[in-house]
């Protein structure tokens, strides 16, 4: 079939993506709305919706909830969440998630467990397979998996999603992505990103950072993640290995770091660091989680140890933090994962270092926040991650998923 | 090149597990509601429960003990004029009891009211309409006064009503006379008590009542389920329309039966003062539940310091309770003129009151505040009146139904106090 | 500044009697923006919170609302410019479930009936707002929920209408950590929607944790209103136990 002409058809391609993006993540609009805030005119805005719901990606309905007391309610258009649906997967070190998320965000059902550190590359494999097979089969009959990715705490080769380094998570040569499309069956490839990084998207765009485009999320699990938003964009560097804010050297000569290195940010603040602060041994049953939310609360509840030990790695952060300021001069620092819980009970060291080591013009307006998505930050931007296909093309990647047999994969 | 890997010790690796992510549970399935229901009476939250399986308790007790004469047709109709006054004042008990007071004089204020009507028919020679008005407006005024010392002087309920219950009493007497009755003769005013409605008409309404429930339950169950809102399952609503439908038409049923003592004259239908506590049920039932103000009684009785901050005019919230609990006083009073025929000067002393609090109690309205419908004072009025019968058929000497009514009421409060208890320890 | 302060006080003093009070107190709470209230126990906080809410108007001193001088004689004169306080004992209605709360002295009505189900969504879009997820139903009465959840009711309450400042008593004193936690982030979530927040608190890292201003009382003056990037954990500590905290918000 010949196309009229390439230009029209991108930029209706562009129109197409722009529209389900908004309603993807700003939630219903009336065609007003979208108009206004599209900068489309109302027929055109008509032509896209049209398109999108013969596509089966939105739909228009009369809007739900209050504020309608007078006049004509007006139809919104929504996204059709039950039915265009992403998998999200989260490895961390030990626990696991695979969620099904709709369009527009929506976790429509999620299964996690845990996992025992050390064990089996292959296991963890066949608990994602099954996992995201029984959210599979609880979809509705029509509903189509647009995408799929997976957060990893390791660095992971932007060119060919290869995970390069996992220090706290060895997976060998495991070529995690492949693996799991091939298992999986569904024709898609499967994406994977480091989860710091997912973070940082996920917050920028439905969490805490929406408004903020230079924004820093700090995320910790066993070690720590970071992932850089700036200008809008995630900052990857050359191969995609930015970020990695946990070996950061804040204390030369100062504890081992599992990279090999010593004093790097993670060996400071990371899990082991605040257990070993805390005087307690790392319990192999225990997920790292609980273990710190432990600290936290004795720590509240006035044990003096726990209090040291916060207030040593509250240091340590705080110092993290005034140099990433002094950097990157960000208008905005989330953290997230255990750091969420650490910053919670450690603010007042970190902002005391802050205030004493960052620049007094990067640090007067930088915003020290919490994860607002809480622990499901990387799910989220694993979710995201996945979306970005088919909000980029939505009715060519619908039309091709949809008619699998007419298209060579 | 990543292998096939064989599945192996998946369960020890991963526990699958489905989350509970939703904000809200917006749909109730049957199971999740009764356990809802269940998980409610555990934490203290008896509502009428206790109230239904007394009824039903006291009914077998008395149909084992009398069974030839106590579910007899002509004594269901006795029962049901007898439960009227109690119910009446009950329900404005209600009212009081819900912002946390105590009204004591209710019953001497029934018994002024009804002396009141009593003597403008006989010696005044006005038509009932005006007695009845008068009667209703001289509780009112009582209510009035009562209200304005409680909640501007703050002088505590108790204290006010008991003097009230003294001194009513006295007023009762000089209206009177000594030792005196003034009858009632008026036909419309004893009718109210004695006379039964047509038995079609008790068909069209217990028919028409059945439907409008249903009707309303079923509408707003929709409304509530097609806004995506919290509510029951259809299954529940069906049957609570069912029981509540089936209730209705079986006592239509036997009152309709022909209870005449003999076959020359017929005697049946529902006797028009059920329609009138039927009519005030509905009334009470809408201005607690459904307005602004009856929200307000609520919340006065919950937290008097919450409701004023919030902006609500605590005062006359609480006049305005005493109020309809002595108007509603009047109306009982009228009904049990209606009902004997005549006013006493003890009209509406001695335990009347006592039974009346019994009867808001026994139905599930706590005595300390906050908690109560208006339903309450008929289940709980029902409950009393089954005892006082009961008890009079099977010729029980006076010492012991005191004894057992007074054990009755203080069952109640306890289980009114103990699911208090539980709220609070619940609630933490 | 060139951002206008919803809540700007100046020269505020107030005595009972002879004793006096609050001495030339200054203060501004900034739309969008946490400002946190520290103090020792009798540093004048209630007292100052009183004089906002038009509890005890002061005796002197200028009251700015929005830029505009206004006189706040009563609570209800504050309610009606948009001031709400939380107050530490809350002040819910147990037997009342968390719309009819929510709702309380405000119902919505059509007609002569309570509007169950327009209260019941507002109440949705609120608590969601505020990203809680642990209330279960809306319908559920206070009775059963545990202090934090009462917390965010109270909080809630304070939001639902068009407020523009939100005062809130040490909201987290009588929480445990978790709650408290969940709590502090509600608060930051107030501010982020556009409201002027005034967080008293004794707990030095819950300040740190949020908030963006520090406001130290120290018997009944204001010693410093400063930005909390500027200060140390050491300065505030000292600000309230000593009144002075070096060259604060001077360094550099």
């Amino acid at each position: 079939m010949m196309k009229a002409g390439p230009s029209q058809e991108d930029v209706r391609r562009h129109n197409l993506g722009t529209l389900l993006r908004f309603v993807h993540l700003r939630g219903p609009a009336s065609r007003a709305t979208l108009a206004e805030s599209l900068g489309l005119n109302r027929s055109t805005i008509m032509a896209l919706t049209t398109d999108l719901t013969a596509a089966g990606l939105v739909r228009e309905e009369l809007p739900r909830g209050p504020g309608r007391r007078a006049g004509r309610p007006s139809l919104v258009v929504r996204p059709e969440s039950t039915r265009v649906y992403v998998l999200a997967f989260e490895v961390g070190v030990d626990r696991f998630a695979v969620a099904r998320v709709g369009l527009g965000g929506v976790v429509l059902d999620r299964r996690e467990g845990v996992r025992t550190r050390d064990s089996d590359p292959a296991e963890l494999l066949s608990v994602l397979v099954a996992g995201a097979r029984s959210l599979i089969r609880k979809a509705d009959g029509d509903a189509v998996c647009v995408g799929a990715a997976v957060g990893f705490p390791g660095t992971v080769r932007r060119a060919d999603d290869m995970i390069m380094f996992g220090p706290n998570l060895d997976v060998g040569d495991l070529r995690l992505g492949d693996a799991l499309s091939r298992r999986l069956g569904l024709g898609i490839p499967v994406s994977v990103c480091n989860d710091a990084n997912l973070g940082a998207l996920a917050e920028h765009e439905r969490g805490a950072g929406v408004s903020c485009d230079n924004l820093i999320y700090l995320h910790g699990d066993v070690g720590v993640g970071g992932g850089i938003i700036a200008h809008g964009r995630l900052l990857g560097g050359d191969e995609g290995y930015g970020g990695e804010i946990g070996h950061m050297i804040i204390n030369p000569g100062g504890r081992l770091c599992a990279c090999g290195a010593k004093g790097c940010l993670e060996a400071e603040v990371g899990e082991r660091a605040l257990l070993h602060h805390a005087g307690r041994e790392e319990d192999p049953g225990q997920a790292g989680r609980d273990a710190v939310r432990d600290i936290v609360v004795s720590a509240d509840a006035g044990d003096i140890v726990s209090r040291e030990a916060l207030h040593r790695v509250g240091s340590w952060l705080g110092l993290g933090v005034a140099n990433l300021v002094n950097v990157f001069n960000p208008g905005m620092i989330v953290f997230g994962g255990t750091l969420r819980d650490i910053y919670l009970g450690a603010a007042a060291p970190i902002r005391s270092v802050l205030a004493n080591g960052a620049l007094a013009s990067s640090r007067e307006k930088v915003k020290l926040r919490t994860a607002a998505l809480r622990d499901d930050t990387t799910l989220v931007g694993a979710a995201e991650f996945a979306f970005a296909e088919v909000l980029a093309d939505p009715v060519q990647v619908l039309a091709r998923l949809r008619a699998p047999e007419d298209t060579p994969v | 090149m990543p292998t096939d890997i064989p599945r192996q010790k998946k369960d020890a690796v991963m526990k699958l597990a489905d989350t509970d992510f939703a904000t809200d549970r917006r749909e109730h399935d049957v199971r999740s509601a009764a356990l809802d229901y269940w998980n409610k009476l555990k934490a203290g939250e008896l509502g009428a429960l206790p109230a239904i399986l007394g009824l039903a308790a006291l009914v077998v007790l008395f149909t084992s003990l009398k069974p030839d004469t106590f579910l007899s047709k002509a004594n269901v109709a006795n029962l049901s004029t007898q439960a009227l006054p109690i119910t009446i004042l009950a329900m404005g008990l209600v009212f009081v009891l819900l912002v946390g007071e105590i009204d004591l004089s209710a019953g001497v204020a029934s018994g002024l009211s009804a002396s009141v009507m009593a003597k403008l028919l006989v010696d005044g020679g006005q038509p009932w309409y005006v007695t009845i008005i008068s009667a209703v407006a001289t509780g009112i005024i009582i209510g009035t006064v009562i209200g304005w010392l409680v909640s501007v002087l703050r002088i505590p309920s108790f204290v006010v009503t008991l003097a009230f219950f003294l001194g009513l009493q006295g007023i009762t007497l000089r209206l009177i006379g000594e030792g005196g009755t003034v009858p009632v003769r008026d036909d419309v005013i004893v009718a109210i008590a004695t006379k039964n409605m047509p038995i079609w008409l008790g068909w069209a309404l217990a028919v028409a009542c059945s439907l409008g429930y249903t009707a309303t339950l079923l509408l707003r169950w929709r409304r509530q389920h097609v806004r995506g809102l919290h509510s029951k399952p259809l299954e529940f609503v069906l049957a609570q329309s069912a029981v509540v439908a089936a209730a209705l038409l079986i006592s239509t049923y036997v009152l309709s039966l022909d209870r005449a003592p003999s076959p020359l004259i017929t005697l049946g239908g529902i006797p028009w003062g059920v329609l009138l506590v039927g009519i005030l049920l509905i009334v009470c039932t809408f201005v607690l539940g459904r307005t602004s103000y009856g929200r307000h009684i609520y919340a006065v009785g919950g937290n008097a310091e919450a409701a004023r901050r919030a902006g609500i005019n605590v005062a006359r919230i609480r006049i305005s309770v005493f109020m309809i609990g002595s108007g509603l006083a009047a109306v009982s009073g009228i009904v049990a003129a209606s009902r004997l025929n005549s006013v006493a000067t003890d009209a509406g002393g001695g335990n009347t009151l006592l039974y009346a609090v019994g009867a808001a109690v026994i139905g599930g309205t706590s005595l300390f505040g906050g908690r109560g419908k208006a339903r309450d004072a008929v289940l709980g009025g029902l409950v009393i009146a089954i005892i006082e019968n009961g008890l009079g058929l099977l010729g029980t000497k006076a010492y012991l139904s005191f004894l057992i009514t007074g054990v009755v009421l203080l069952l109640a409060a306890t289980m009114d106090a103990l699911a208090r208890r539980r709220r609070t320890a619940a609630g933490r | 500044m060139s951002v206008t302060p919803a809540l700007d006080l100046r020269g505020i003093g107030k005595s009972f009697g002879p004793v006096k009070v609050l001495d030339d107190v200054s203060f501004s709470a900034y739309p969008g923006e946490i400002t946190a209230l520290v103090g020792d126990n009798g540093a004048g906080k209630s007292t100052l919170v009183n004089c906002i809410g038009g509890v005890h108007p002061p005796d002197s001193g200028e009251y700015r609302f929005e830029g505009r001088r206004v006189r706040v004689h009563s609570p209800r004169d504050a309610s009606l410019l948009g001031i709400e306080i939380v107050h530490q004992d809350l002040a819910l209605c147990e037997n009342l479930d968390i719309v009819q709360n929510l709702f309380l002295g405000r119902e919505q009505r059509n007609g002569l009936t309570l509007d169950e189900d327009m209260m019941e969504e507002i109440a949705r879009t609120t608590l969601s707002g505020l990203a809680v997820r642990t209330l279960g139903s809306a319908r559920r009465p206070i009775s059963t929920l545990s202090g934090g959840q009462r917390q965010i009711v109270a909080i809630a309450r304070a939001v639902l209408l068009d407020n523009k400042v939100v005062i809130l008593d040490e909201p987290t004193a009588a929480l445990g950590i978790a709650q408290s936690q969940q709590i502090l982030e509600v608060v930051r979530r107030l501010a982020d929607k556009g409201l002027a927040v005034v967080l008293i608190s004794h707990n030095i890292n819950d300040v740190f944790a949020v908030s963006d201003r520090i406001a130290a009382l120290y018997l009944g003056r204001m010693v410093a209103q400063v930005r909390t990037a500027d200060v140390t954990h050491r300065q505030v500590v000292e600000l309230i136990t000593r009144g002075t905290g070096g060259e604060v918000g001077l360094r550099r």
